[in-house]
């Protein structure tokens, strides 16, 4: 089955759905222009009026998002509904017969310094090797990667398939490449750097047997193995707690679309073939395709499995993959609001909210919060004549609310998330995530600038040795 | 099984709506009872309604006051909001909506962790006590509007949040008790009071948790952040309106330390009776604290126990609205509830127990009148001072410095009393500048502002260079005049 090249000879659709071939469709395109020449030309003719309308909407925007957040951090504490397999299932493979059969693959490129780590890791798998097969996803010109695979003894359920190189060089391209051939029942995409847990595939083989047919996915939380390294990797730490422990789950618990993690996402492996695996044009595919799935019709849930990953302990890389994953979100929510009407119909109301406040707002929030911290700043220590007339008394509460309430919620979050995620003696740094949400809007910042200069480079993230 | 395939069933003491419900119609009984407003909701009506009208005492008195915590000024606010726009009396909705959650709370509390069968009892004697027990009634109703009722309600939230902590320590349970021990925090002095005795009892509870489970690391971080949080935001909000972080501490530092030792000592009736009752809470809780099923909850009680009648007498000599009283109501009835629901069969133990129950009723009951807030009175109607200034000064201002003065003379549009909460020197020659200015004075005996260390006690003994003695009330009440003239009104302007 062909899942990469143009099919259907539609730039914007290659393969049958919509893809971030082109970062604009036609009426996007339109629509952003007739929007700003508007603003500009209603700024020349009133622009007190037009800035009070902009700081109300953004006003109205936080209070939503503040109190989302606020909701759905109560519904994954108060009704948690990850699947959680005891160990004791293990004994007997879901159909009292044999184990489905499980492919792993893994996308890899210049990592043949990990590359023997990462299958000593592998081999900790506790699943049959005659149901189990590892696909070692190189890229066919990385030498590097290539001769150490190969001087390794490998055992027998690894394969190493080689990527040709062709354009556009991302991830989901070599994993769609990765998947034309052959047949499993299930698959998972685990990152070079990554430590599954051993018994998580068969927790998720059992799960996927107790879940109600539509459940086409099941994604594994993420952790960090290397929290101790640096305040980078601490905070670091926390934001995923938050978001794996906290966020996921909430949504879990709504139903709602779920935007899905990097890697240890495990699939009905017919199911993705069907929806067409990845957009290799996308560089955070593995949201687009969470999406895809919901509206398609199949459901996401949250296994309780981690796997473990690095945290990016240098700055400078840390600011790429941030900016990897905003431009990511923006290319999401751009293709996905192509036929506007016709995703808010399949999404419904409720569903449609979460799409805007999760997809949208985390990357537009990223993107907004350093002009209002300037204006807060201003406000508290200039004490700026005529501020006052954009902030009249309910826009006033409704900002003093998301910063006096919203901002300390979000940081305790994280400290919730730290203890929830077992690593409690991070909690006390929910209090350094204001200085850790400005590196955020740096890294968002330089996302949205590469969704205009570069919009499918893919920034990729340097794993580092252990220390 | 799992939650995949069979989602648990909640029950209806699980479902937040039909929780919701419950309050509402609790709320809209409670409504319908006829009880009177207090003078303390009086006075924090008069905040919110300065703060409707941008009036920059009331954004003072909002975050400068330990009296009107800011969140119970916010939450009038809010219920003025809402039931303005329905008709409803806003003090009134205030009360009931804290009421119908204490009662709610009580009513969960009952249903987890009380023994069967001893819930419909409790909830009978309760009922009857407060519909035919005269004097009981008396007190509920009078305690029935206060803003102090958020205290109570957020108090006995706590105790249920933190009851469901300790039985089933999950995380949620935790996090809200720290959000509870928060918004307490924002409840001016007795709510900080409450707050700050209740943390060392949950540190000790998640201290004993964290002997077994090194997991739980990071609980005191959580528990502790919130409070801290809402403690730091007195201090931010201070230094931004009023531009001085530690203003909400000094009136009553200056309270406290301008008393004498004796007045430290010295108990009035209402402290006595108060003192006496919370020894017989302190008393029965203490006996609590040894029973098997409810030694937790007691001691949350404890602290409560001591620290009441100390808040109690230190704002009654302070003469300052204390906001105690529906909290020491609360704390009577959660004792009495532990009693009806303890285990220990030890018929010495549960001997001491019914006495101590009947005499704590026994005082709790006279205390409601004699323990309530009278306002500081004494001042000139405002009548006879504008009709007095407009013989001579037409128009002139009267400016005003402190909480109780502000409360005493409010004017929505300023156009003759001007109040502050803080007394600006600068500022006050500034505008005498512009207008004609008058001060008014009160005695200093305490009650308007601290007898001694204030500004005003300072000009009431001495006046100062550019003020003039216009008039002086046989009760000690001094309106001065400000001789500094208006520009362009003088007839030595010509020479300047």
């Amino acid at each position: 089955m062909k899942l990469s090249g143009n099919i259907t000879g539609d730039i914007l659709s290659p393969r049958g759905f919509p893809q971030a071939t082109l970062v604009l469709c036609p009426w996007q395109k339109k629509f952003l222009l007739v929007l700003l020449l508007s603003l500009l030309g209603l700024l020349f003719w009133d622009w007190r009026s037009v800035l009070l309308v902009l700081n109300i909407l953004l006003t109205i925007f936080y209070l939503t998002a503040t109190l989302h957040r606020m909701f759905i951090i109560e519904l994954a504490l108060r009704r948690p509904r990850e699947i959680i397999i005891p160990p004791e299932k293990f004994s007997t493979p879901p159909n009292g017969r044999e184990w489905p059969r499980y492919m792993v693959i893994l996308p890899m490129y210049h990592e043949g310094e990990i590359l023997p780590e990462l299958i000593a890791g592998l081999q900790k798998l506790d699943y049959p090797t005659d149901r189990l097969e590892i696909r070692l996803l190189i890229e066919a010109d990385d030498e590097e990667t290539r001769s150490v695979a190969e001087s390794l003894r490998l055992p027998g359920h690894f394969k190493i398939t080689l990527i040709p190189p062709s354009q556009p060089r991302t991830k989901p391209k070599a994993c769609n490449i990765g998947i034309e051939e052959g047949e499993a029942d299930y698959l998972v995409i685990y990152d070079a750097e990554d430590k599954p847990e051993p018994d998580q595939l068969k927790k998720a083989a059992w799960a996927f047997a107790q879940s109600p047919p539509e459940v086409a996915c099941i994604q594994a939380k993420l952790g960090y193995y290397n929290p101790d390294w640096n305040i980078l990797t601490r905070c670091f730490t926390a934001e995923y707690a938050t978001w794996f422990g906290l966020c996921l789950p909430g949504l879990d618990c709504l139903q709602s679309p779920i935007p899905l993690g990097g890697t240890s996402n495990h699939f009905k492996f017919d199911i993705l073939r069907q929806v067409g695996g990845w957009d290799e044009y996308n560089v955070t595919e593995d949201c687009d395709l969470g999406l895809r799935l919901f509206i398609a019709g199949w459901r996401t849930r949250i296994l309780e499995s981690t796997t473990w990953e690095q945290a990016c302990p240098s700055l400078p890389f840390w600011i790429r993959q941030r900016s990897r994953w905003v431009k990511g979100y923006i290319q999401t929510y751009l293709v996905h609001t192509r036929d506007f009407w016709n995703v808010h119909r399949k999404l419904g109301l409720w569903n449609s909210l979460q799409f805007h406040l999760f997809i949208g707002g985390t990357f537009f929030s990223q993107l907004i919060n350093p002009l209002y911290w300037l204006m807060t700043l201003a406000w508290i220590f200039l004490r700026p004549q005529g501020l006052d007339q954009f902030f009249p008394l309910p826009v006033f509460v409704m900002g003093a609310f998301c910063l006096f309430v919203g901002n300390f919620v979000f940081a305790y979050t994280s400290g919730i998330a730290c203890v929830r995620r077992g690593v409690g003696y991070l909690a006390h740094y929910a209090l350094l995530m204001p200085f850790y949400w400005m590196l955020m809007s740096v890294g968002a910042w330089k996302g949205f600038w590469q969704i205009i200069s570069k919009p499918h480079h893919w920034e990729k993230t340097k794993h580092f040795a252990n220390q | 099984m799992t939650a995949a395939t069979h989602p648990p069933r909640r029950s209806w003491h699980r479902n937040p709506a039909l929780l919701a419900l419950a309050c509402a119609v609790l709320a809209l009984c409670l409504y319908c009872l006829p009880v009177s407003s207090s003078p303390a909701m009086e006075n924090c009506s008069t905040i919110v309604a300065s703060l409707r009208n941008s009036q920059n005492w009331g954004r003072q008195a909002l975050v400068g006051s330990l009296e009107y915590g800011p969140l119970q000024t916010l939450f009038l606010l809010a219920c003025q909001s809402l039931g303005g726009a329905i008709g409803l009396s806003a003090g009134k909705l205030y009360s009931v909506i804290c009421q119908s959650i204490i009662m709610v709370t009580l009513l969960l509390w009952q249903k987890n962790h009380g023994r069967a069968g001893r819930g419909l009892a409790g909830a009978a004697l309760l009922l009857a006590g407060a519909l035919f027990f005269p004097p009981l009634r008396e007190l509920l109703s009078y305690a029935a509007v206060s803003p102090a009722w958020l205290n109570a309600a957020l108090l006995c939230t706590l105790f249920y949040q933190f009851s469901q902590w300790h039985r089933e320590q999950e995380l949620r349970w935790l996090v809200l008790c720290a959000a509870s021990l928060s918004l307490l925090m924002l409840c001016g002095s007795c709510g900080i009071m409450l707050a700050l005795g209740c943390i060392p009892v949950l540190l000790r509870e998640i201290s004993c948790t964290l002997d077994d489970h090194e997991k739980f690391s990071g609980l005191p971080t959580l528990l502790l952040l919130p409070a801290g949080y809402a403690l730091l935001l007195y201090f931010v909000w201070n230094w931004l309106v009023l531009d001085d972080a530690l203003f909400f501490l000094r009136d009553y530092w200056s309270r406290a330390s301008s008393l004498p030792l004796a007045a430290l000592l010295h108990f009035p009736p209402a402290s006595r009776r108060l003192g006496l009752l919370f020894l017989l809470l302190a008393a029965l809780t203490t006996l609590l604290c040894f029973d098997r099923t409810c030694k937790a909850p007691a001691r949350l009680l404890l602290p409560l126990a001591l620290l009441l009648p100390l808040h109690f007498h230190f704002t009654q000599i302070m003469q300052v609205y204390s906001g105690g009283l529906p909290a020491y109501l609360l704390a009577v009835l959660l004792a009495l509830l532990l009693v009806l629901n303890s285990s220990d069969y030890r018929r010495r133990q549960r001997t001491t127990q019914f006495l101590l129950s009947l005499a704590l009723l026994y005082c709790a009951l006279p205390i409601g009148v004699s323990a309530c807030f009278q306002p500081a009175g004494g001042a000139p109607p405002r009548t006879e001072l504008t009709a007095y200034i407009d013989q001579f000064w037409p128009d002139s201002r009267i400016m005003l410095y402190g909480l109780p003065l502000a409360l005493a003379y409010p004017d929505l549009q300023e156009h003759r009393f001007q109040a502050r909460l803080d007394y600006q020197e600068g500022d006050f020659l500034t505008q005498a500048r512009d207008e004609q200015l008058h001060l008014l004075v009160p005695p200093p005996d305490g009650k308007y502002y601290p007898a001694r260390k204030s500004v005003l006690a300072e000009i009431h003994a001495q006046g100062r260079p550019w003020l003039f003695l216009e008039k002086q009330w046989p009760g000690g009440w001094q309106l001065w005049r400000c001789v500094i003239p208006p520009e362009g009104e003088s007839k030595l302007d010509a020479l300047r």
